[in-house]
């Protein structure tokens, strides 16, 4: 899957289930630009492995920041998975 | 005051002997309700052979031994119920911990590694994807326990029903035989918030779980045999655990789970698991029917039917008003009654519930002058009575406890607060003066309680121990007042703040600070505050700036405090204070005051040189 499909798929994912009204760029924060909280963490995490069939996981030493990471962290896990 | 109700129901001495005896009374058990709809069930027969032969692995092959610990990381499923009765089965001691979720993995490892060196775990026991991710934990911990999937543990044990048959009679004379002192072993260790500081290990032992798990089911009207469960409130959370799981189990009822994380992300698929299970008995936590009335969808209200819930409780956190009404308003459609909310009141400390409010009656609701509260007298007033008057914008969020209808901006000269009911079935309850001097009725005076249902203590933790609970009294820290026989929760005295139904300890957030020039945990107090709107509480910061530090650089320093709190623990603070150099209430040893600061905040004492607001 191209990065740009996993890029919409995720912005649809913000939008629709986790009420992110503003703007979504690879480079915004998801806790300091797109408000996401706890919830809403939770909320993306969930939707993003049932859309991809996928568990995201991450390395502590790499946690996901910005939308541009959970792009990455799915690019990552669907090379794995191919 | 002191309030005591009837005495206890004749109970199982253990929880696997509450299974057991499950498993021969019928056919019901346990369902698993998936996001889309789908429903697995095992029957506590089922489940009862198929733990027993998973029992037989730990203590043949994984050398078990009765009272040793085994941690359970597994989220809502049946692998996750098989495991924990197989565990108790085995006379091991269950301690059940968080799965880790995205973006937090860091803070993740080092609460989960705090905890599991608290707890003394042998093993752990998780999910097929997560023995990867957990072994940074095993590696970490001081004594490094097995780690195993629950799946692989289940094909050694051979999944033939006639294999797991056979060991039911086994057993079962030790059950006939009913060892005696076997109720006082400990049977759970239980974390009340995920803190990476000191985590509190409550120890709890059959007796303990058990007389309250059984109080609970005694405050339910009718006859227990009409009533089924439903929830999806995690399993590592005591009110999930010992509310949704024991009780069904010590009930031979009919449970439904669904799991916390398709709750999160799909509140109407809790809707529809309630409306296809039809069950009548379901935990609500106030936050949860916020997220019900904020998230679903119109569409997903056709062919809902709510009707045959008959008692939501609310507990977990601050029950409010305001919220049930929109809940009520947003799902009467489809056959919610009023009458079904039933406010509770408990703590981990004391195994789960200590208060139930009357299952056929709508909560009773007190309208009481906020000025003389704040003196810890209690005044009701007319419910009708609207008067009220502008004050300090500062002070519109409210004293935690309580509930208000006032706009923003103006306060209301009286409050509302909500009775939790009266004491359980052998559960005591007493409001104390600051002297230890039992308060009367309309008096405000701090929560403590007696009773079979208070912990055994925190596990391996005497110091702990002792100042929690003395000659048998919980200290809960929690303050309230009685009015009618009835309690009401007003405020705390212990420091946690409470985010969508979790506990979480004001230190971790003022550490978070340390990363910021400028800006030092031992200058900064991470105090609670209401979110009327968002139906649960939210935390204010309250922070000294460094002495001599410009003026000009304080936004920025406000902002920088916001970033560094949502870095280092994930949670977003509703409002950062910067405040004059020693403006924060100390004790005389120094430390700050958390409690009266939250006091001057609410009451617009502070003088604020900078702010920073959630977006």
């Amino acid at each position: 899957m191209e990065r740009q499909a996993i890029e919409a798929a995720v912005a649809e994912v913000l939008r629709e289930h986790c009420n992110v009204t503003k703007e979504i760029r690879a480079e915004s924060r998801l806790a300091e630009d797109l408000g996401l909280d706890s919830v809403g963490l939770l909320t993306m995490a969930v939707e993003v492995e049932n859309y991809f069939q996928t568990v995201l996981g991450e390395e502590p030493e790499h946690p996901p920041r910005t939308v541009a990471d959970v792009v990455g962290l799915i690019e990552q896990r669907l090379a794995e998975r191919n | 005051m002191v309030q005591t109700s009837q005495a206890t129901l004749a109970v199982p001495a253990t929880l696997p002997e509450a299974l057991f005896q499950a498993g021969r009374h019928g056919r019901n058990g346990v369902h698993f309700f998936s996001r889309t709809g789908n429903v697995e069930t095992f029957s506590y027969g089922r489940l009862w052979n198929d733990a027993s032969a998973l029992a037989q692995v730990l203590t043949d092959q994984h050398n078990l031994r009765p009272g040793e610990t085994v941690a359970l990381i597994l989220s809502t499923s049946y692998d996750f119920v098989r495991a924990l009765f197989a565990v108790l089965i085995a006379r091991g001691v269950p301690t059940c911990l968080p799965t880790p979720r995205l973006g937090r993995m860091a803070d993740y490892h080092d609460a989960t590694v705090a905890m599991l060196n608290a707890a003394r775990a042998k093993l752990i026991l998780t999910e097929t994807n997560l023995v990867k991710n957990l072994g940074a934990v095993q590696a970490a911990l001081d004594v490094p326990p097995g780690l195993f999937a629950v799946p692989e543990l289940a094909a050694v044990a051979g999944e033939s029903a006639d294999a797991a048959a056979s060991r039911v009679e086994t057993i079962d004379a030790g059950f006939a035989e009913s060892p005696a002192g076997r109720e006082h072993e400990l049977a759970l260790i239980q974390f009340s918030s995920g803190t990476t500081v000191a985590p509190k290990p409550v120890a709890l032992t059959h007796k303990n779980i058990l007389s309250n798990v059984h109080a609970i089911l005694a405050s339910f009207p009718g006859d227990l045999r009409d009533h089924s469960g439903c929830s999806w409130l995690p399993l590592h959370h005591d009110m999930g655990l010992i509310g949704g799981l024991f009780a069904a189990v010590a009930a031979h009822g009919d449970m439904t789970f669904l799991r916390p994380e398709d709750f999160i992300a799909r509140p109407s698929a809790w809707l529809k698991a309630l409306s296809h299970s039809r069950a009548t008995i379901c935990p609500a936590p106030n936050f949860a029917l916020q997220i019900c009335v904020d998230r679903v969808r119109d569409d997903e209200l056709v062919g809902l039917d709510l009707s045959h819930w008959k008692i939501a409780l609310i507990g977990a956190e601050t029950v409010r008003e305001p919220t049930l009404r929109r809940f009520f308003d947003r799902f009467a459609g489809a056959g919610f009654r009023y009458e079904s909310f039933t406010p509770v009141y408990g703590l981990a400390e004391a195994t789960l519930a200590v208060t139930f409010s009357d299952a056929e009656q709508s909560p009773r609701r007190l309208r009481i002058e906020r000025e003389a509260l704040g003196r810890g007298v209690v005044c009701p007033v007319d419910m009708h009575s609207t008067i009220k008057m502008n004050v300090n914008a500062n002070a519109s969020t409210d004293d935690a406890g309580s509930v208000t209808s006032h706009a923003a901006g103006e306060q209301s000269f009286a409050i509302d607060v909500v009775s939790v009911g009266r004491p359980l079935d052998g559960i005591t309850v007493a409001l104390r003066d600051a002297s230890g001097a039992d308060v009367g009725e309309d008096r405000v005076g701090r929560i403590f309680v007696s009773g079979d249902s208070v912990m055994a203590g925190y596990f391996e933790r005497p110091d702990a121990t002792a100042r929690a609970i003395s000659n048998g009294w919980l200290d809960t820290g929690d303050l309230g007042f009685f009015h009618d026989g009835e309690l009401y929760i007003y405020g705390r005295e212990r420091d946690i703040i409470i985010l969508n139904g979790r506990n979480h300890d004001p230190q971790t957030i003022e550490f978070a600070l340390d990363v910021v020039p400028g800006l030092d945990h031992d200058r900064a107090a991470a105090v609670a505050v209401d979110d009327p709107a968002r139906g649960t509480e939210t935390f204010a910061v309250l922070v000294e700036k460094e002495k001599g530090q410009p003026p000009e650089t304080l936004e920025q320093l406000a902002q920088s405090a916001r970033e560094a709190i949502i870095a280092g623990t994930g949670l977003i603070p509703d409002r950062i204070l910067i405040l004059q150099t020693g403006r924060l209430p100390r004790t005389t040893s120094g430390k700050i005051k958390r409690g009266a600061s939250r006091a001057l905040l609410l009451a617009g004492e502070f003088e604020v040189l900078a702010e920073s607001q959630r977006a």
